[in-house]
């Protein structure tokens, strides 16, 4: 007598043929028993791992491993969230053909500000005709021709010259001394 | 102004975000117990079955919206575990089943068991995590999501992404080792 194959009979033990297949495997085993006792051991198997699918592992406390596992879950998600990926927006199609004059006027930008400027100048809004000096030799103010102008002390050697909105400012520092002199001018 | 519009805005989100967290919160509840022990017969250890079920409901919630089906949602979340398991084992090469001895004693049910019940149990259960060792890991997962989750050889096929004719060698090749194993045991 020809046997199946023990994987033939393995399947078969759990319905796993085709029918053509299981009607012949089921004719042999009516007549085979040490076919009939395989077939028996291999459903032992499958319904020994059914047995076992709601099992819990030994010593597992399940409720205090959910409540774990579904804080971890929440916790993966919210972190998740956080370094998720934003959309990056939409590109214009005209901004390549921006790029050019925005170029162009960075560098004309560039050269004028290499060239040399022996006094900045810098005018205040209010009132009208009001030009406030700031330059090396000192800070002032002027109008129609007229004006005054705080000259730099002659030992100082560290100097700041800021112009915000409409007031000067400078800043001395006499190195020898280390005395500080700070002069406004105002424009009203 | 700016409160108003906030709360006009708030009545109109809260009830849709509670929605979202109270479906997010259910189908973790109903799938959580399943899928950490789909993945405990798996790995064979728990701190490893822990973490990968964390990590299954992370990326499963994290696409969301494929979860409007729930039947599909349960199956693609088994399709997901298995593949988190195998490429697990994979990483590590091994199975580590825990020692039963290494075990913590624990309250709760061991407590309701008379010990001769405690021990047969323990013992049924090495026994099967002792053959599920034997296995690789494909077959394991073909194993296990036929015969303990019930699901046809189609099915398995699908959730290993491999043909009907392989899942069905890996079934059979599985239940041969492990009725091998159990008449070593035996004998």
């Amino acid at each position: 007598m020809r046997h199946p194959a023990e994987t033939a009979l393995a399947l078969y033990a759990g319905g796993d043929l085709g029918w053509w297949t299981r009607i012949g495997i089921a004719r042999h085993v009516q007549q085979c028993g040490s076919c009939r006792r395989q077939v028996e051991a291999f459903r032992g198997v499958c319904e020994a791992l059914q047995a076992e699918r709601e099992e819990m592992p030994p010593g597992l406390e399940w409720g205090e491993a959910a409540a774990a596992m579904r804080a971890n879950i929440r916790l993966g998600l919210a972190a998740g969230e956080c370094v998720a990926e934003r959309p990056e927006p939409r590109r214009s199609p005209w901004r390549p053909a921006l790029a050019l004059p925005v170029l162009l006027v960075v560098l004309a930008g560039v050269i004028l500000e290499s060239l040399p400027q022996p006094v900045r100048r810098a005018s205040a809004p209010e009132p009208a005709g009001v030009v406030l000096d700031a330059g090396p030799a000192g800070i002032g103010v002027e109008r129609n021709g007229h004006g005054f102008q705080l000259l730099r002390p002659a030992a100082a050697e560290s100097v700041e010259v800021s112009v915000r909105g409409d007031s000067v400012r400078s800043r001395y520092v006499d190195d020898a001394t280390g005395q500080v002199t700070i002069s406004h001018v105002y424009a009203e | 102004m700016s409160s108003l519009v906030w709360a006009i805005m708030n009545e109109a989100v809260e009830p849709v975000l509670e929605d979202s967290l109270e479906r997010q919160n259910r189908f973790i509840s109903d799938n959580l117990r399943r899928i950490f022990l789909l993945v405990y017969r798996m790995v064979g250890n728990v701190a490893d079955a822990q973490d990968l079920t964390q990590e299954v409901f992370v990326k499963a919630l994290q696409r969301r919206d494929q979860l409007k089906d729930e039947e599909k949602a349960a199956h693609w979340l088994s399709r997901i575990a298995t593949n988190t398991a195998i490429d697990f084992l994979r990483r590590h090469g091994r199975i580590a089943f825990c020692e039963l001895d290494d075990m913590p004693e624990r309250a709760g049910r061991s407590t309701l068991e008379s010990p001769e019940a405690r021990l047969l149990r323990a013992e049924r259960q090495a026994i099967l995590e002792g053959g599920l060792e034997t296995l690789t890991a494909r077959e394991r997962a073909a194993l296990l999501l036929r015969d303990v989750e019930g699901l046809s050889a189609e099915e398995v096929a699908r959730h290993l992404s491999c043909s009907k004719a392989t899942v069905r060698s890996h079934i059979a090749n599985a239940r041969v080792k492990f009725r091998r194993y159990l008449s070593r045991r035996k004998a």
